[in-house]
């Protein structure tokens, strides 16, 4: 793995944290990097209809706190912007998540009552190691917002403005660490489906993210729109604390028994797990749309659920 | 005149095909299923009687009746109904109706925090009319299907053409052949065509009448599906014209991907006009195994 790949799981890692979830598996690349400051831009983005729809109220806002003049390093290395990563909160996610997310990543913010009510931000990454689209993955697997996507679009034009924050690494890594002391494992085996657009690979997720996740619609209409146009690709998985470590698998199968893909095949910690399919089988060709048959196995476990592609 | 016009129909149905947008896969296999008086959709093709004529509708010239029949496979939740009439109005007509649906798709506990979801469904349709006409030892069929593709919410439907041959050669062998192509669809651009061809060999021993069939099946019917090929081999020992039992055993795969066996294990009683037929479908490790029964109504004329 190089030195940028580990930068990245890094900063996944910490994005995940902040968001609820627990990156014990992310945190090796942590002892190889000093500590540093890693710098977003936690402001709203100058494009799309949102935020045209926002402007009035962002030009009202009257942040309170500027905590960030230029792009620099803590020991005063001019940064440069690298990426851009557009997210929109969800309608349900509460301020007091937004609130702890901003404290989980020690981003300084001014009060909550002058946040903008469209909910549409633009994280700035400042590291070129930084992969957009895997934050973005991560936000997405929060389930705190509507959309995360490696935004291309957000221009160069913005500007340093007030809402710009610091995160302070070590603070991450105390905070993660009495996150995942504060959590009890499952008691235990069980798989369940989970509406959210995450399809990346297994990641470890603490019982908070995994809660967002799980009431994270506005209400039953709008899991009904979710279902019709995202289907259901997202797994939960909750391992309990066994000795000797089990290994867990999750196949996926046709209606009629046919192999499709092997979505887990490991050794996996005790813990509260997700896991989403990209609608491709072993091969890495796309499936046709329809529904499959996850079959999860651990020991003598065994439990089977329904996945739906799109 | 008429033999004409069924073979211009049978050509047209190949022919000059509308483009189209993707079905379900519960779609295509409602497509590939068959009540349990067939024992194996791919190597029955040319049996005759209720064995061969859910696929192939020339496969019994003279056969007319009812059918009615269900299958579960409980790996997929999958229950499907399946029915069919042939009857004769100016030439041999046979109707088929298939609906399948796939039960517990969504969590209780998603449906318990959003009821909404209780109200999608997953459903797949099919309504088919084929035209059958006889000359001498070649039947012909061609018909259109038309078909409904429900995926929690979100409907398609599509139109397939289909046609169809089957040729006695000698007393005791038959060859048939039958082609699916997508017409005008809202499930997806169509594809070349699904072709499949089979034959039967009857051999009369002492315990009754023994046949043997093979087939293939190889295409798909629109670009969103996967290429299939499907080998299978079959056996019907039929006594009395009472009693039959049939085992089959095929193999498939999608695209290149690895071959996957099947076997089916049938028994039929015929009492007069009245028929009962169970099957059981067999797969590896017993993932999508299935159960069916199946009665029939026959009313057979001289050919």
């Amino acid at each position: 793995m190089t030195a940028s790949s580990w930068h990245t799981l890094f900063l996944c890692g910490t994005l995940v944290i902040a968001l609820g979830t627990d990156a014990r598996t992310q945190e090796r690349p942590q002892a190889q990097r000093s500590p540093g400051i890693t710098v977003f831009h936690f402001g709203p983005s100058a494009s799309g209809e949102s935020t045209r729809a926002c402007r009035q109220e962002v030009n009202n806002s009257g942040r309170a706190r500027t905590l960030f003049r230029e792009y620099r390093t803590a020991d005063g290395t001019p940064l440069t912007i690298s990426g851009l990563v557009a997210l929109r909160f969800k309608a349900s996610t509460s301020e007091r998540q937004i609130d702890s997310l901003i404290a989980a990543t020690g981003i300084e913010v001014s009060a909550a009552t002058n946040r903008s009510r469209c909910r549409r931000y633009v994280f700035r990454l400042v590291h070129p190691e930084d992969d957009a689209i895997a934050i973005a993955n991560a936000l997405r697997a929060s389930g705190l917002v509507v959309y995360a996507t490696q935004d291309l679009s957000a221009g160069e034009s913005e500007g340093i403005t007030k809402d710009s924050f610091f995160v302070d690494q070590l603070a991450l890594s105390a905070f993660a660490r009495h996150d995942l002391v504060a959590e009890a494992d499952p008691a235990t085996y069980g798989m369940g489906q989970v509406l959210s657009d995450y399809t990346g690979s297994l990641m470890r997720v603490t019982g908070a993210t995994l809660s967002a996740q799980i009431s994270g619609m506005s209400s039953s209409s709008s899991a009904v729109d979710f279902v019709r146009s995202h289907g259901i690709t997202t797994l939960r998985l909750e391992v309990p604390d066994r000795s000797p470590v089990a290994s867990v698998r999750v196949m996926l199968y046709s209606l009629s028994g046919t192999p499709v893909r092997q979505l887990v095949s490991e050794a996996l910690q005790a813990g509260r797990y997700l896991v989403g399919w990209d609608g491709m089988d072993d091969r890495g060709r796309r499936v046709q749309p329809g529904v499959y048959v996850a079959v999860m196995t651990a020991g003598n476990f065994r439990e089977t659920h329904r996945l739906v592609l799109r | 005149m008429r033999r004409t016009a069924w073979f211009c129909a049978s050509l047209l149905s190949l022919g000059a095909l509308n483009a189209v947008r993707a079905q379900s896969t519960h779609l295509s296999d409602l497509e590939q299923a068959t009540p349990a008086a067939t024992g194996d959709a791919v190597a029955s093709g040319a049996a005759g009687a209720w064995r061969a004529l859910w696929t192939v509708p020339a496969a019994a010239p003279s056969l007319r009746g009812v059918l009615l029949g269900v299958e579960h496979n409980e790996f997929g939740s999958v229950t499907t109904v399946l029915a069919a009439a042939r009857f004769k109005v100016g030439v041999l007509w046979q109707l088929q109706f298939a609906q399948s649906q796939v039960s517990d798709v969504i969590d209780p506990d998603l449906i318990a925090q959003y009821p909404d979801l209780a109200a999608l469904r997953v459903v797949a349709r099919f309504v088919a009319v084929d035209g059958v006409h006889t000359l001498g030892r070649t039947t012909v069929s061609a018909g259109l299907r038309q078909e409904y593709d429900e995926l929690l919410g979100v409907r398609a439907r599509g139109v397939t053409a289909r046609s169809s041959i089957r040729v006695r050669v000698g007393r005791r062998t038959a060859l048939a052949g039958v082609i699916d192509r997508a017409w005008s669809s809202g499930l997806g651009a169509p594809a070349d065509a699904r072709v499949q061809i089979a034959v039967s060999q009857d051999v009369i021993t002492k315990a009754g009448r023994v046949q043997f069939n093979a087939g293939a099946r190889v295409g798909r019917l629109r670009e969103s599906e996967i290429s299939e090929t499907a080998l299978a081999l079959g056996t019907t020992l039929i006594v009395e014209d009472i009693l039959s039992i049939n085992t089959s055993a095929g193999s498939e795969r999608l695209s290149q991907g690895p071959w996957s066996w099947r076997g089916t294990l049938g028994i039929g009683v015929a009492l007069g006009s009245l028929g009962a037929h169970f099957r059981y479908n067999l797969r590896p490790e017993g993932r999508g195994s299935s159960r069916a029964v199946a009665v029939t109504y026959s009313q057979r004329e001289a050919p």
